[in-house]
């Protein structure tokens, strides 16, 4: 059980070996968000700016201007509260630079609403240039934070990083692709379940849930390219599989349901159902608790992919 | 090459009268300061000018046609469809500027970054970021008068046109932060001077670090506060009510014979 923002921490640095042109920018949440390591491996690439977000986003457009790749993190909600900086100085300016946003989604826990990344995504959806990716593991936040340091960007890029230690699903990562990474059991799949982040491991378990108490077959697809979203991937789902859900840790509107359903919306009239946080503020509290309480636990996803579709409605 | 700043001014007035839309004001108390700049440094080269108030565009529009670096077809195009010369700054369609600006607040951050850039890339050159008074009335731009004189560096300097007008009035009737401007910003670091912002060699000497600054350079980075007039070079448009004001034909005629050249 390792959390996607470790695998920022442990492999920013090595990539800063590899790579001359990587600098790290930190908003005083260097250890929470773990971009304080490549201040000890690379101190004159890393600049504490202080708990002034804007500065931050403002001096990484600057600096790429001079062929650096800048990485500035903070919390999710932090960092996407300052949309008019990202707007001007990053999305309309397409500077090629990777905001991190940490501590996305309920599953912080007890710091509450406030340090919660709930609507990130969809704030960054909606900004034109802006490319979005939420890895669902630690090794597909590793695979992530490769491409991101390795490739020639041409435009502004959100990364969204979980702080919860998840189980470390193995699987390839291509920039822009969805992932089947667990399709039906003995019969062909009947349902889809999409997932992004770091909540794909309560999503295989509820699809594991679901098989075993009933004749329904789950096949489970890790969306971690939010934007650009694999089309293909919805509209294939979408014609091989019966029922389609979207499970986020985060707002249903913007995010991943909205995202899917738009490509539905366009090219698949399809009914579907999108499961996280249907535009309410959650609270502070043990995060099995929250996921409990607001249906995100495998459990919960599990009731309401059944609610939806009883077993009976298969053949 | 030698540029007058009436000349800017009356192809200032050409450009917001032509398309009905545009900021004169905050352009004319800028038109001194854009001309030293464009003739003593190579902005836009190894010099950059972060216009941090990017409603002034229309002055950096004129001095670039002034100088051949647009064309009188391209200046024609200023706010219509397909042009390189949008309403504010905007780097990616015209890439002689060195920052996309508009919302006001952003272009010291951005101009941070680029002196940062500069320093570890070891490159030469200065990095000029205009302010509007009124703007410093956004919270990033202490953040950032805050943030940078810790780098120790001295390849930026903040110009702030302090011009005594903005959108919806007279700058001291919104905040008291213009009673000790000067002390305020100096606070946070800065070695701060202010000093005629209509006057060029006023402006030429102050802009020289070894001229006028070397016996106290220090540690310190420079902000100059350039004391100006909002609409300066018109007599009726020396008010905040031209901020955004298109004149009449009457107005027009006036203020051309006003600016003489």
């Amino acid at each position: 059980m390792k959390a996607t923002r470790e695998a920022f921490g442990n492999h920013l640095p090595l990539m800063g070996d590899k790579y001359d042109n990587i600098v790290a920018l930190d908003a005083d949440l260097g250890k929470a968000t773990k971009i304080a390591s490549f201040k000890e491996s690379h101190p004159d690439r890393f600049f504490q700016i202080g708990i002034a977000e804007a500065n931050m986003i403002g001096i990484s457009s600057g600096l790429s201007e001079y062929g650096y790749k800048v990485f500035l993190a903070s919390f999710g909600s932090f960092i996407t509260g300052r949309y008019d900086i990202i707007r001007c100085s990053l999305a309309y300016s397409n500077r090629p630079v990777i905001i991190v946003g940490t501590h996305v989604g309920m599953a912080i826990g007890k710091d509450g609403v406030t340090q919660m990344g709930l609507e990130d995504v969809s704030i960054m959806r909606a900004l034109p240039n802006m490319k979005i990716l939420n890895p669902a593991s630690y090794s597909e936040a590793i695979k992530v934070i490769e491409y991101l340091c390795e490739t020639k960007l041409d435009s502004p890029h959100y990364l969204r990083l979980g702080r919860q230690p998840v189980e470390d699903v193995e699987m390839p990562f291509e920039f822009g692709k969805g992932q089947i990474v667990k399709d039906g059991n003995v019969l062909s799949p009947n349902i889809t379940l999409f997932s992004t982040g770091c909540i794909l491991g309560d999503v295989i378990e509820a699809s594991k849930l679901i098989e075993n108490n009933t004749s329904h077959s789950v096949r489970v697809v890790n969306i971690s390219t939010l934007k650009p979203i694999d089309r293909d991937m919805i509209i294939k789902c979408a014609k091989e599989t019966k029922y389609l859900f979207t499970i986020e840790d985060h707002s249903i509107v913007g995010g991943l349901g909205s995202a899917v359903s738009e490509v539905l919306t366009d090219e698949y009239p399809k009914k579907i159902t999108r499961i996280g946080l249907n535009d309410i503020f959650p609270e502070s509290a043990p995060p099995v608790d929250l996921y409990e309480k607001y249906g995100l636990s495998a459990g919960q996803i599990a009731k309401k992919v059944l609610s939806e579709h009883p077993p009976h409605n298969r053949f | 090459m030698k540029i007058n700043p009436n000349v800017l001014r009356k192809k200032v007035i050409d450009m917001v009268r032509d398309k009905q839309s545009g900021h004169i004001g905050g352009a004319f108390s800028m038109a001194e300061l854009t001309c030293v700049l464009y003739e003593d440094y190579d902005i836009g080269g190894k010099d950059k000018l972060i216009l941090s108030k990017g409603h002034a565009v229309p002055i950096i529009y004129a001095v670039l046609h002034e100088l051949g670096q647009i064309t009188d077809e391209e200046l024609d195009l200023f706010r219509e469809i397909d042009s390189p010369l949008q309403g504010h700054p905007d780097k990616e369609r015209l890439p002689l500027l060195d920052a996309t600006t508009g919302s006001l607040g952003q272009g010291l951050s951005i101009a941070i970054g680029h002196s940062l850039g500069k320093n570890l890339r070891d490159e030469k050159g200065t990095v000029f970021c205009v302010l509007g008074d009124g703007e410093l009335q956004e919270g990033q731009v202490w953040e950032s008068l805050m943030y940078y004189p810790k780098t120790k560096l001295k390849n930026l300097i903040c110009i702030v046109d302090w011009n005594k007008g903005q959108n919806d009035g007279y700058s001291k009737d919104v905040t008291i932060m213009y009673d000790n401007l000067r002390e305020r910003i100096s606070s946070f670091g800065w070695r701060t001077k202010i000093i005629d912002g209509h006057d060029m060699e006023v402006i030429r000497d102050n802009l020289d670090f070894e001229k006028d600054f070397s016996h106290l350079a220090g540690d310190k980075p420079l902000c100059l506060i350039l004391d100006t007039i909002k609409g300066k070079g018109v007599s009726f448009m020396e008010h905040p009510d031209w901020h955004c004001k298109v004149p009449t034909d009457e107005e027009y005629e006036i203020a051309m014979k006003e600016l003489g050249v």
